[in-house]
């Protein structure tokens, strides 16, 4: 198995490929990331669109570990970095806890949130569009929550985020490697899922659940963890973010901002792939920007895009590559055989 | 008692919504997250056609006829792809092409008419019901969302092509042996769906008014009540509709109205934990999917058969 | 009535038929044989439109099925019994039978006739099919398609998963249906003795190629056949 076709798949690598070859996708899209703010000369703009970006993407890695992993489809990404960046906030602008307090609290209680909306749906036996509506409604009523309570969130003007003002987040590279650690850090959590037993327990789970409890995996438990670990990324970019930016409102965690994109960027990059998310955050994010000009229609235009770009390539941009490049070279090696499960 | 009143004009607007894609999903797996926006361009264009000095019955001809023929080219054009598909593969796929429409309708009314608003003003005094004082144009709306769902059942129930949509529902390999054309079935659920949103035009129009924006909110109330209602079952998405409006109104008169929402999307998610299957139950007669394509969860009442048997011993699908 | 003519089928790259021949004449009784992945569903279902070929001729009543859907087939007269019965679980095993005739009314004389056949199902009138057992749903299954008054019945193993007495039961029900009517029956099965006992002829396929064709009693009497689908010989 090439390391492309591994990074296409999902599939673990194999022992051999050692620990180097199986990282390297993380490593050159974090390096390549990396890059933004040499290159972006100064430019406050660019540098602020790049940590949309990279926080995008990062909520695409949860995303893609909850549902591109193990088919549950939490529709409360946005929610859960609400809450993770709204605790710190307030309860460092508050009471005026620490930061190194007050993030980890709200990362934890994101994670809470996840893993027990995850329970519920595992409990109750929910089916994917089930569990997306409730994960919608959830998500719903954490953005009406904090419409409704003026007194504490600013309701829709928002929160200016005092906490970490003066802290190096506040400079606007170091927050944009700041932000770009903690992506490294989800893909190569993922990258190293992937490669565990978890790994192919999530595979399995995808692929029949009943067989892999057949199997004896501990279907509800790895669930509940794919939901946990998920939460506490989407919990801690939307945490670090805030800090990073300075200012909260809901509109920066609603549905149609955040969960919309993800899926969007996910599905197109190629819903359980490595690099999915970072190809589609990237993508969506370049449409966005393109577009800006257009004013009013842009909308319209992004949608008659992205109709195209999923009625073209359906199961997404990577694995189209991918086996675009698998074919290539196979009939290059003299053997023109397609993948498994090409067709 | 008003709440009683002002919860159903709300709840049969929103069981028509919930009815309409609640029609599609079960027939083909697809759940059309472009509905409110049809909802939305209908209703829009059938405000251009009053400005202009047509008369109101036009207005409301064209919103209909519009809702139909864009329900009807959507599903002739860009699903098409997506039905060659099956399984969750189609689901999915469906719900990013919907998506995308209702982003390019939605793109589409925001430029051109950014400001438009589609409202059916209903001339005369209220009407004094039941000791409560309506609006005239309330009490339409609500007779207009009755009439609807009453057709849409007796269509469903008592000809034959409403038993021929609901074999092609409940399987449509068994439909296509006992001479029943599913493309055609397609045709004439797209049809009726389309109709069904130009009436949530017509009836919002009447009770209040239908804005640009509204589309996404549209959608996601739909889809929360065809999804209380159990998804694919038309009498449960009817139900819901009804109910989530009485909790709409109730929420309004005691926890006022900025809760009302919190309220309502909270009862929403817990009948959805306590009841996956739907609201009504198991025990309906409502048409749904039972076979194994899509909706593996959902398992027959007494005996089961092998996928069901199977579905309950595992953990439901991804 | 029916022709096959050197039909080709398989699913995705796996090819499953490799240019099959068969003729089903108007009041004959046809036996498809074959051992398991042998391809007699897959013929059965390119026969009623489910499933499309990838090349070969298909007729019925001299007219090409090939641009015809599964609908058009059935409504045309040929009717396929699936293995897996493909009942409406929801509805009762009465609104099941109605449905045979779509889109027409169902004669009453036709119910009767089902219920004649099959006196079971007259106990079981408004019982939801998804709750019958295996052999009771085959009845529906097999009575579902006889309202529709089929030129050509198909049948796909209608007794797997059926208790010896009921599958002796089932095949005593088409025995009469076929005196009485002396319909034209094409079916497939794995149960050597009965099928032959009531088909004039038979077809024995192996790995998608007619391996033996010829009468009951011929098929009955070969050696290679007894050996390989009896175990004696
Ligand atoms: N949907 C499918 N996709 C891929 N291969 C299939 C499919 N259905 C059947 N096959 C393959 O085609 C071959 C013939 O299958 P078929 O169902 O026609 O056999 P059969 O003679 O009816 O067997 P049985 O007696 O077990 O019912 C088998 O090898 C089977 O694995
Ligand atoms: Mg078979």
């Amino acid at each position: 198995m090439s390391l492309l076709d591994s990074a296409v798949t999902g599939a673990p690598l194999e022992r051999r490929e050692g620990l180097l070859r199986g990282y390297l996708p993380v490593v050159l899209a974090v390096l390549v990331l990396g890059l933004v703010p040499p290159l972006a000369g100064g430019s406050r703009y660019l540098v602020s669109v790049a940590t949309l970006l990279v926080v995008l993407v990062t909520y695409g890695v949860a995303f893609n570990v909850v549902f591109g992993g193990t088919g549950q489809l939490l529709l409360c990404i946005g929610a859960l970095a609400a809450v993770a960046a709204y605790t710190s906030a307030l309860l460092s602008g508050e009471l005026g806890w620490p930061l190194a307090i007050t993030l980890p609290l709200g990362v934890a209680l994101a994670t809470t949130g996840g893993a027990a909306l995850s329970w519920l749906a595992v409990r109750r036996r929910l089916d994917t569009i089930f569990v997306g509506v409730v994960t919608l409604t959830a998500s719903l009523v954490v953005h009406n929550l904090l419409l409704g309570r003026r007194e504490l969130t600013g309701g829709e003007t928002g929160l200016v985020v005092q906490a970490g003002s003066g802290t190096a987040l506040r400079d606007p590279v170091l927050g944009y490697y700041a932000v770009l650690a903690l992506l490294a850090v989800g893909l190569a959590g993922h990258r190293a899922i992937q490669r565990s037993a978890l790994g192919w327990a999530f595979r399995a789970i995808r692929d029949d659940a009943e067989a892999a409890a057949l199997a004896g995996i501990d279907v509800a438990r790895t669930k509940v963890l794919a939901a946990a670990v998920a939460s506490a990324l989407a919990g801690a970019a939307g945490s670090l973010y805030a800090h990073v930016e300075g200012f909260v409102s809901p509109t920066t965690f609603a549905f149609a901002t955040v969960d919309v994109r993800v899926i969007v960027a996910v599905a197109f990059g190629g819903l359980g792939t490595l690099l999915g998310p970072v190809v589609g955050g990237v993508v969506v994010t370049l449409l966005d920007e393109v577009l800006r000009p257009l004013g009013q229609l842009r909308l319209a235009v992004y949608g008659a895009v992205l109709l195209v770009l999923f009625l073209a390539v359906p199961r997404g941009a990577v694995p189209a590559v991918g086996w675009s490049w698998h074919r290539a070279t196979a009939r290059w090696r003299g053997r023109g055989t397609s993948p498994a499960g090409g067709r | 008692m008003a709440i009683v009143l002002d919860g159903s004009v709300l709840g049969l607007q929103l069981a028509v919504l919930g009815v309409g894609i609640s029609l599609v999903f079960g027939l083909s797996g697809v759940l059309d997250l472009a509905y409110g926006a049809k909802v939305v361009a209908a209703a829009i264009v059938g405000s251009l056609v009053l400005a202009g000095g047509g008369p109101v019955l036009l207005g409301v001809a064209v919103t209909v006829g519009l809702a139909v023929v864009l329900s009807l080219g959507i599903d002739r054009t860009v699903l098409a792809p997506v039905y060659r598909r099956h399984g969750e593969a189609r689901v999915v796929l469906s719900l990013l092409v919907t998506l995308a429409v209702a982003f390019v309708i939605d793109g589409v009314l925001v430029s051109r008419w950014p400001h438009a608003a589609f409202s059916l003003a209903v001339a005369g005094p209220p009407v004094d019901v039941l000791g409560v004082r309506m609006r005239g144009g309330s009490l339409l709306a609500a007779g207009l969302g009755l009439v609807a769902l009453a057709a849409t059942f007796l269509l469903l129930h008592t000809t034959r092509a409403g038993r021929a949509i609901r074999c092609v529902i409940q399987d449509e390999e068994g439909a296509q042996l006992c001479g029943i054309e599913p493309a055609r079935v397609r045709t004439v659920v797209v049809v009726l769906s389309g109709a069904l949103a130009g009436v949530v035009a017509v009836a919002q129009g009447l009770a209040s008014s239908v804005a640009v924006a509204d589309g996404f909110d549209l959608t996601i109330l739909a889809v929360v009540v065809a999804v209380v209602g159990g998804l694919g079952r038309v009498a449960g998405a009817a139900v819901a509709g009804v109910v989530l409006g009485l909790v709409h109104a109730l929420a309004t008169a005691t926890v006022g109205a900025s809760a009302t929402w919190v309220v309502l999307l909270l009862a929403a998610a817990v009948t959805i934990v306590l009841r996956p299957e739907g609201i009504l139950g198991l025990g309906g007669r409502a048409p749904r999917r039972h076979t194994a394509r899509w909706s593996r969860r959902i398992a027959g009442p007494d005996r089961t058969t092998d996928d069901d048997a199977a579905d309950r011993a595992g953990e439901g699908r991804g | 009535m029916l022709e096959v003519r050197d039909l080709h089928a398989g699913y995705g790259e796996l090819a499953v038929l490799h240019g099959v021949d068969l003729s089903v004449g108007v009041g004959e009784v046809v036996a498809l044989i074959g051992a398991n992945g042998a391809g007699k569903t897959t013929l059965l279902r390119c026969v009623a439109g489910l499933h499309r070929p990838s090349a070969g001729a298909l007729t019925f009543d001299g007219a090409p099925l090939a641009a015809r859907s599964a609908a058009a087939i059935a409504r045309a007269g040929l009717r396929l019994v699936p293995s897996d019965r493909r009942l409406f679980p929801q509805l009762t095993v009465r609104e099941n039978l109605l449905l045979g005739a779509h889109p027409r009314r169902v004669a009453s004389a036709d119910l009767r006739r089902v219920t004649a056949l099959f006196p079971r199902l007259a106990e079981r009138w408004g019982q939801r099919a998804g709750t019958l057992s295996g052999g009771e749903q085959q009845m529906v299954a097999v009575g579902r398609a006889l309202v529709g008054r089929p030129r050509l019945l198909v049948l796909d193993e209608p007794t797997t998963g059926l208790a010896p007495p009921l599958a002796a039961e089932l095949y005593a029900a088409l025995a009469s249906l076929r005196t009485e009517t002396g319909i034209t029956v094409l079916v497939a099965e794995q149960q050597l003795p009965r099928v032959l006992a009531m088909a004039e002829r038979g077809i024995v396929l192996e790995r998608g190629r007619v391996r033996h064709r010829g009468s009951s009693t011929e098929l009955a009497d070969d050696p290679a056949v007894r050996r390989a689908y009896l175990g004696v010989g």
